[in-house]
This record gives C-alpha cells, structure tokens and sequence, in this order.
C-alpha cells in the first residue's frame, strides 16, 4: 500500500516536472513597424505596456494587447528622443523592436483589478 | 379546439426556432483577431546592406495548446512565438509580412506572406569552354543561435 502511494507519488511530480507552461506570446527575434528594414540604427531599449482594468472580473476596455503595447514602445522612444534637425523627416520613427520579451503583471483587491502586458526591446530606428 | 391547436403549433416553431439558434451559435468557432504586424521573425532582424527581399505566397500555420513545440524555449512555449517558427520552417522563410494572428478556441492561426531575404552568390561555370557563371541566392543566415536574451538594461534616464 505504501509502496504504491509512493509510485503515485512519483509519477505524478514527474509528470508535473515535464509540463510545460503554454502561454499565448512570449518572446520574438523582431517586430518590424515598416517593412523597410535596411539601413537600421539602435536607439536603445524601450519598456512599455498596456494595461486594462476589471471591476467584478470583468475587463473595462479590453484586455491588454500585444499591439497597444508595441505601439506605446515606439511611441514612448519617440516622445523621448528630440528630433535632430539635420535628420530627414521621419528618420527617428521606431522601425523595428528587436530581441522583444513579454510578460504579464496585474493585482487584484476585492473585487477591482489590474492587469498589465509588459514589454521590453531594443528599438531601431 | 383550434387554440389549443394554435397554442401548439406556436409551441413547434418556438422549440424549432431555439433549435436553429442554438445549432448556428455552435456550428462554427468564432476567430478572434490578436494582433497584425508589418513584420516578424523569430530568427532574423535587420536585413544588411548586399541583401534583397523576395516576398512569396501567402501562407497560413495554426499552432494548438498542448501541441509539441517546433523550437524548444523552455518550459514556457509561447504558442504564437511557435505558430510563427513554424512558419518559418515550413517556408523556408527568413521574414514574414503583412502578419495576422488569431485566435480560434485553445489554437492560434497565423495568416502572412513568407519573405526571404536573399543575396546572390556567383558558382563556378559548368565548363571552362564558355557560359556564364550560375548564380544562387543564399539566405541570409540567422542572427544567433539559442534563446532570445533576458530583458536588457533600462534606458538611460534623459539628460
């Protein structure tokens, strides 16, 4: 008896150690904005997210999206970075976030929330 | 004797009309969209100088939870990351355009245009009698081998 609770015992940690956690995105090599991906330079890393409130359990909003958050990182790179005179027009939007990582963060007291898709890369211009 | 009828027959159609209602309601899974980009790859970024594009077909992958991932990240799979590789395998594809992920029950289907980015290579000529030198494409190769780095170091806070 004992013996068998210890062979369930270890079947199941083992098949708990081989599952894998499936997630819907984590992590990409890049994400262009445009197509043109020639002629590239670093501006640095970018971190943002899109975040969305629950009340009962209900989204108010929508959920955070890969998008919105995508779209904040290049909008945040370009609020940040003043625009150089001698640059053509157009020359310090973010073209493509390279080395993209994602993960999700929130909380929840009673019965409001808060639920974050953070993103962090290494934008190009 | 005929509203009874009446009652009856309006009771047929109202059953009937749940029935229809309920069978289109479960008949097709709704796709939800998750996201479109421009651009993505899980192998390549910048496309050098010397480089061309050659954009192909359309193409579509669908990847499931609980599949086998196609490219082994760990313990966390990333189910559009591997949507995406898939891809990339089956096509041959350094890039892919015009991506539009979504959402269909516990799988995600991903629709894009495989895009290789290619330069031309010279080989040697059949003969040394004559003809031209034959050219092939050699892909471009893959950034790195391995897994994508950790979150790199804050940006630095503005002057």
């Amino acid at each position: 008896m004992v013996k068998c609770l210890f062979l369930l015992l270890g079947a199941a940690l083992v098949s708990g150690c081989a599952s894998k956690t499936y997630v819907d995105y984590h992590s990409f090599r890049s994400i262009g904005l445009q197509q043109d991906l020639a002629g590239l330079e670093s501006a640095g890393a970018v971190l943002s997210e899109d975040c969305s409130f629950s009340i009962f359990g209900k989204t108010v909003g929508g959920e955070p999206s890969l998008e919105s958050a995508i779209e904040n990182a290049a909008a945040s790179k370009e609020a940040r970075e003043p625009a150089s005179q001698t640059a053509a027009p157009g020359s310090q939007k973010i073209r493509m976030l390279m080395n993209v990582h994602t993960w999700s963060e929130g909380w929840t007291a009673f019965v409001v929330g808060r639920q974050c898709l953070k993103l962090t890369a290494i934008g190009y211009r | 004797m005929l509203k009874a009828h009446g009652h009856r027959l309006s009771l047929i159609f109202g059953f009937a009309a749940l029935a229809v209602i309920a069978a289109g309601c479960s008949s097709t899974p709704a796709r939800k969209r998750v996201f479109s980009v421009p651009v993505v790859s899980m192998t390549h970024s910048r496309i050098p100088s010397g480089y061309k594009i050659k954009v192909g077909r359309a193409i579509s992958t669908r990847f499931c939870k609980g599949d086998a991932p196609v490219v082994e990240t760990g313990q966390t799979v990333g189910m559009i990351d591997q949507a995406i590789h898939k891809a990339q395998i089956e096509h041959n594809a350094t890039h892919l355009y015009d991506v539009l992920v979504m959402q269909e029950k516990s799988c995600f289907v991903l629709e894009a245009l495989a895009v290789q980015a290619y330069k031309l290579k010279a080989r040697e000529p059949a003969s040394k009698a004559g003809g031209e030198a034959q050219w092939m494409e050699v892909l471009l190769p893959p950034d790195s081998q391995g897994d994508v780095p950790l979150m790199p170091a804050e940006a630095p806070a503005d002057s």
